[in-house]
């Protein structure tokens, strides 16, 4: 096998095979987008609440059947089966089509209060209800997360009162500024659900806020109550849209992270390759194999701390906090990756360490190098799950792992087994990209999480778009150090580009 | 220099860890009573049945409906915290907002309903500890 990778910086020691390096090209690319495309609006996965409600189903009919004949208490057995199968399964329907979830948990109501009228005709009437809105469920015929887009439209409303109250109190309008306010309480009600699940701080302020308002407003405070107001737009209207993370995303960082450590390997496999030592390329696989190990534990145990606290989908401070230090991370990451000489004192320390395990004969020492290699990638790999853990949902986050992993051991085949050699420029092309991607969303949806934890102020930026996949909001405090990264990167990159244009005409 | 990242790397995972759990404290202190949520809705169920029993039916249309918005805002918690009593809520909760509804209501039966809907929040409310955040 040919040496596969850059150690000392001498690429191509080997023959070149043209064919080889422009499959590896298109299968590496390939990997690259398998995933984005799975990202895609519409090519999600086919919901399993449809399979669910067509089992559960089954009772209903069979409950409808025995209600038909006055069956009553086999009805009611029949209806009971229903009823487990939907508890299990309630979440998936939710998640499919909010209104199927609302409708049916009505009918069911209405089925259990038949049940206890103790009449044959309204409980078989009341089934027969159920069945309906079950069957059109199971045909796909609610609209997908349709009481999830109701409510961010309740909310979007809710946000359009205030603003209309907050235009009276700028004209002096009393009274309808005061009925403005009223009809904001009245509305709280419908909207204070969402609000809650994604901010307890924001729900605690509003509630509050909405009282103050209306004191200003009585006691003539036009000014105060209209930046109350403004103030209450400003903690409200991050929660009508909210990015998260994609299954591309989670892609990105195993096959990312993992590229980085197939680097090192192939370098030890090559080291091992060369010099005399049988079978030493053994131990270069077991320190893989353990540091693989290592990481999942660290993931496990990762995984045990969230779970065993209470931490919820709403806990803004904790998505806010570790997208903060998953960006700090990125930042650091990329600097140590991109600094020449901090890669070649890397190359140097293994190229030695590598030398003395094999002069020596101390094989356990490569599987240490070896080891450290793989559970450095590893543990930076849990560290930016977590900064995303809150802020994505188990199967994206799942899937994206996957496809990232199966990747990985595309990229990892063709490079140990057939021989290929990665293209290494263009690996740090891309894996500059996507780490500039990631840090600037992890940066972008740490602050906004903070913000909705009340620990960093939002100042509205008018003239700032919205940008949901760079995870870009429309307020300074968010927007700025975003724009600072980009910044720095493109100064970065023309400080190298002009430094190799010299480097030319020296 | 490996060494020296792995150890900063360790590091930036511990101080992780801290800030999580620092994170968690201060949310806490931050989230509205669930005990006061699950009261709330108590309030809301002895409203309706004081409708019920005077015959304010203009009444029982506003308080019926507020029955289910506030036990929608946080049902989603307790399903989650107390799976058991999540059950049991919608066992009676579900019936009492199909009663409501109906025409005629059925007074005696919607007391029943809703006596058994108050009792189990109220077994509920007793599983919640004092701290504000549970």
């Amino acid at each position: 096998m040919c040496q596969l990778v850059t150690v000392t910086g001498t690429v191509g020691n080997c023959v070149y095979h043209p064919f080889k390096n422009w499959l590896f090209r298109i299968l590496f690319s390939a990997g690259l987008l398998i995933p984005a495309v799975l990202s895609l609006p519409g090519s999600g996965t086919a919901g399993t609440g449809t399979e669910q409600m067509t089992e559960a189903q089954i009772f209903v009919r069979q409950a409808i059947e025995a209600a038909g004949r006055g069956q009553l208490d086999l009805a009611s057995q029949n209806y009971a089966q229903f009823n487990d199968l939907w508890r299990k399964g309630e979440d998936s329907v939710k998640d499919q089509s909010g209104q199927a979830y609302k409708d049916i948990e009505s009918e069911m109501g209405q089925v259990a209060y038949a049940f206890i009228l103790n009449k044959p005709e309204a409980v078989h009437r009341a089934l027969q209800g159920l069945q309906q809105v079950n069957r059109k469920f199971i045909r796909g015929e609610y609209p997908a997360g349709a009481a999830s887009h109701s409510a961010s439209s309740n909310l979007a409303e809710f946000l359009n009162l205030l603003k209309s109250t907050r235009t009276s109190a700028d004209s002096r309008d009393k009274q309808t500024a005061l009925d403005g306010i009223n009809k904001v309480r009245e509305s709280w009600l419908s909207v204070e659900g969402i609000v809650l699940t994604q901010s307890g701080t924001a729900y605690g302020d509003a509630e509050r806020d909405m009282v103050t308002v209306g004191a200003m407003l009585r006691n003539d405070d036009f000014r105060l109550a209209s930046n109350l107001l403004g103030t209450m737009i400003d903690y409200l209207e991050p929660l009508v849209a909210k990015t998260t993370y994609s299954i591309w995303d989670a892609a990105m960082i195993p096959l990312r992270e993992g590229l980085e450590a197939l680097l090192v390997i192939g370098a030890l496999l090559a080291f091992t390759k060369r010099s005399s030592a049988q079978k030493s390329s053994r131990w270069v696989w077991y320190g893989a194999g353990v540091g693989i190990l290592c990481s999942i534990v660290l993931a496990a145990v990762v995984k045990i701390l969230f779970s065993s606290s209470t931490f919820g989908t709403n806990n803004f401070l904790i998505a806010g906090w570790s997208g903060i230090f998953a960006a700090i991370m990125l930042l650091y990451v990329s600097y140590w990756l991109h600094s020449k000489s901090n890669l070649s004192e890397w190359n140097r320390y293994i190229s030695s360490k590598t030398k003395a395990a094999l002069a020596s004969g101390r094989l356990l020492s490569l599987a240490f190098l070896s080891f450290l290699a793989v559970f450095r990638e590893g543990t930076e790999t849990v560290l930016f799950i977590i900064g995303m853990i809150n802020q994505i949902s188990v199967q994206n986050l799942v899937i994206g792992v996957l496809v990232g992993c199966g990747a990985l051991v595309l990229v990892a085949y063709m490079m140990l087994f057939l021989g290929m050699r990665m293209p290494i420029r263009a690996f740090f092309m891309i894996s500059s990209a996507i780490m500039l991607y990631l840090c600037i969303k992890f940066t972008g949806l740490g602050i906004h999480s903070l913000q909705l934890a009340g620990v960093i102020p939002s100042d509205f930026a008018a003239g700032l778009p919205g940008i949901d996949f760079l995870g870009f909001y429309p307020n300074w405090q968010s927007a700025t150090p975003q724009l600072m990264i980009l910044v720095v990167a493109i100064a970065i990159i023309s400080w190298k580009q002009l430094n190799n244009i010299k480097h030319k005409f020296n | 220099m490996g060494k020296f990242k792995l150890i900063v790397t360790i590091t930036i995972v511990g101080m992780l860890f801290f800030a999580f759990l620092g994170g968690c404290e201060s949310e806490k202190a931050a989230q509205p009573s669930l005990g006061n949520k699950v009261a709330n809705l108590i309030v809301v169920a002895g409203n309706i049945k004081d409708d019920l029993s005077t015959g304010d039916k203009d009444k029982l249309k506003v308080d019926g409906p507020r029955l289910e918005e506030v036990w929608a805002g946080f049902e989603d918690t307790v399903k989650a915290k107390y799976p058991d009593s999540y059950a049991k809520v919608e066992t009676f909760l579900d019936p009492a907002l199909a009663g409501i509804k109906a025409d005629p209501v059925d007074v005696k039966i919607m007391h029943q309903l809703l006596d058994q809907l108050i009792q189990t929040l109220e077994e509920l409310k007793s599983k919640i500890p004092a701290d504000p955040a549970k």
